[in-house]
């Protein structure tokens, strides 16, 4: 089986992904996404030169509601308890700019 | 109790004859029961006790009700947010959330008087054809503990499998639904793309997932389908209610059935026993004067998971990158932000994740986007108009719902492409947006083996009139 990603690769598609990929690794995930692309090579037998591409299927478009706020339940209590660290009705993070 | 079907259990109920909280108690006696399965992720026991209890006190107090599924307990799949458990999507990540909201399905089904009893296992963010990708556990076969009970929605299918409730409910992306029911001998119901909300559903591939119901009989799949079912102000893909699944079903207007065989899934891929189970079906079908049955040969399908693996991880990529562990998730702050977001990302997904992450990615990356992204989304419309012709001559399209009996657990763990391939024949339904059932028809030594009946978009009442039909004489 060819490869068809480099190492370099795998670390660029890590930190466009925020992954963190250690050395031992890197050997499995060239392996692993090389057979998954190799396999979709297949999709090059078929000319698609004039086929326009589906970027969704049923057809809808423009779904338009009344711009009037309705009663939500989203508990908000619930929401910053899945936060970490909170203060205040906020989310605590670490700072952004230095 | 699930010999019954859910209607005629609702109609003693409300008689009085059989009381709410003896059946979730039941169902956790089951549970209990089936615990070596390990199809439960979590009990939703003390709402799921005081709901009964309430709608058992409505009874006894006389008051009438219209509630359709008056009482009736269920089991939802583990990335439904729901009250009453943490909801994970059986990953590490999710391992602590508390939903703020549930699911609108969820909801639509409580509305009715249905019960949640339990939250079952899945492969992690649904990713998987096994339920061996789960963070937490590995749930069995019914029919045989070595096997897996398919995937990713195993514990949903193994609940209706072994009875504890009379029906459950899965999202099927790319056969999620249909190919764990195939695998536990029961019926799997995949609707039209935008049948059913998806608001309150973890998201894995935006552009084809769906929600849909595993149950024992097809009155009880349409009835669960009728209340989940209808557009949804939460979901602007939500189709017009027009399309919605009603029960009972209107009277057809066709008495007869345009079928055909997609030729090209019974190639040498497939299992002699499975070929066999469904020629066995197929002739059923021919001397049925109210069939006609043909043969059609839809080449593009062959394409159809090389097309599902690109679109697919371009998706999930996309929507696990609001997975940061900031606001939700799992949380390991480092000094900065940028080493916060790397290291609550690296562990809190699991390796099938990252993988799917990496290769979505990679294929949405500058560079690569033309070669695989924008072709795949080429192909899938070379799909899609495949079937539209197809539909244009007949009614249904069936095909073995996968290409063999359930695998052995760790028997396709090595190398994903294997795992993958097992969902050739139910992907295409998902890339054209199209509703998809399993049938259960036959055992191959004991293991179920399923037929998967494909009918045009929003020809879901027609569908399960067609399903209706063939109940019984399968």
């Amino acid at each position: 089986m060819s490869e068809v990603l480099s190492r370099e690769d795998i670390y660029k598609i890590a930190k466009l992904a925020n992954l963190t990929i250690s050395p031992e690794e890197v050997d499995s995930y060239i392996i692993e996404l090389s057979a998954i692309l190799e396999y979709v090579q297949q999709l090059n037998d078929l000319s698609t030169d004039k086929i326009k591409p589906t970027n969704q299927i049923t057809n809808l478009s423009n779904v338009w509601r009344n711009d009037v706020p309705i009663e939500y339940e989203a508990d908000s209590k619930t929401l910053l308890a899945n936060m970490l660290h909170s203060e205040r009705n906020y989310l605590k993070v670490n700072r952004v700019i230095e | 109790m699930n010999s019954q079907t859910i209607e005629a259990l609702v109609t003693q109920i409300k008689a009085g004859s059989l009381s709410v909280l003896k059946l979730v108690e039941d169902c956790y006696d089951k549970i209990e029961a089936a615990q070596s399965f390990d199809f439960i992720i979590a009990e939703t026991k003390q709402r799921a006790l005081e709901r009964a209890k309430t709608l058992d006190q409505e009874i006894a107090q006389g008051k009438r009700s219209n509630k359709r599924l008056f009482g009736i307990p269920f089991i939802a799949k583990d990335n439904f947010l729901s009250y009453g458990a943490k909801t994970t999507a059986a990953s590490k990540m999710l391992a602590n959330f508390e939903a703020p909201y549930q699911a609108t399905a969820i909801t639509k089904l409580e509305d009715e008087g249905a019960i949640c009893v339990a939250k079952s296992n899945l492969d992690a963010f649904a990713h998987g054809s096994s339920t061996e990708n789960s963070d937490f556990m590995i749930t069995k076969n019914p029919y045989d503990v070595t096997r897996v009970p398919g995937g990713s929605s195993g514990g949903s299918a193994v609940a209706v499998a072994l009875q504890v409730v009379p029906f459950s409910i899965g999202t099927d992306t790319g056969g999620s639904i249909r190919q764990p029911a195939s695998f536990c001998g029961v019926i799997g119901y995949k609707p039209t793309y935008g049948l059913v909300s998806r608001s309150g559903v973890i998201a894995m591939s935006s552009s084809m997932d769906t929600i849909g119901v595993f149950t024992n009989n097809i009155d009880d799949c349409q009835l669960v389908m009728d209340v989940m079912s209808g557009q949804d102000p939460l979901d602007s893909t939500t189709l017009d209610s027009k399309h919605k699944i009603v029960y009972p079903s209107l009277p057809s207007k066709s008495s007869q059935f345009k079928v055909a065989v997609i030729k090209n899934y019974l190639d040498d891929a497939v299992d002699p026993k499975v070929r066999a189970s469904f020629n066995v079906f197929v002739s059923k079908l021919k001397s049925d004067p109210n069939i006609v049955l043909c043969e059609i040969d839809l080449q593009s399908l062959k394409y159809a998971l090389a097309v599902y693996y690109v679109l697919g991880p371009a998706e999930i990529a996309s929507n696990l990158g609001r997975y940061d562990g900031l606001r939700f998730g799992y949380s390991n702050p480092s000094d900065s932000i940028e080493e916060t977001y790397l290291s609550n990302r690296t562990n809190g997904f699991g390796a099938e994740a990252k993988r799917r992450i990496m290769i979505g990615t990679y294929v949405l990356s500058s560079g690569y986007y033309d070669a695989y992204y924008k072709k795949a989304q080429k192909v899938r419309t070379i799909i899609v108009d495949n079937f539209k012709q197809a539909f244009l001559k007949h009614d249904f399209l069936i095909g073995p719902t996968v290409p063999t009996p359930a695998f052995k657990i760790g028997q396709k763990t090595k190398h994903s492409m294997d795992m993958y391939l097992s969902d050739i024949m139910t992907v295409a339904a998902n890339l054209a947006g199209i509703p998809d059932i399993n049938l259960p028809i036959d055992r191959a030594n004991n293991l179920p083996v399923g037929v998967q009946i494909m009918a045009n978009q929003t020809q879901d009442n027609q569908l399960l009139a067609f399903s209706k039909y063939l109940e019984g004489k399968i």
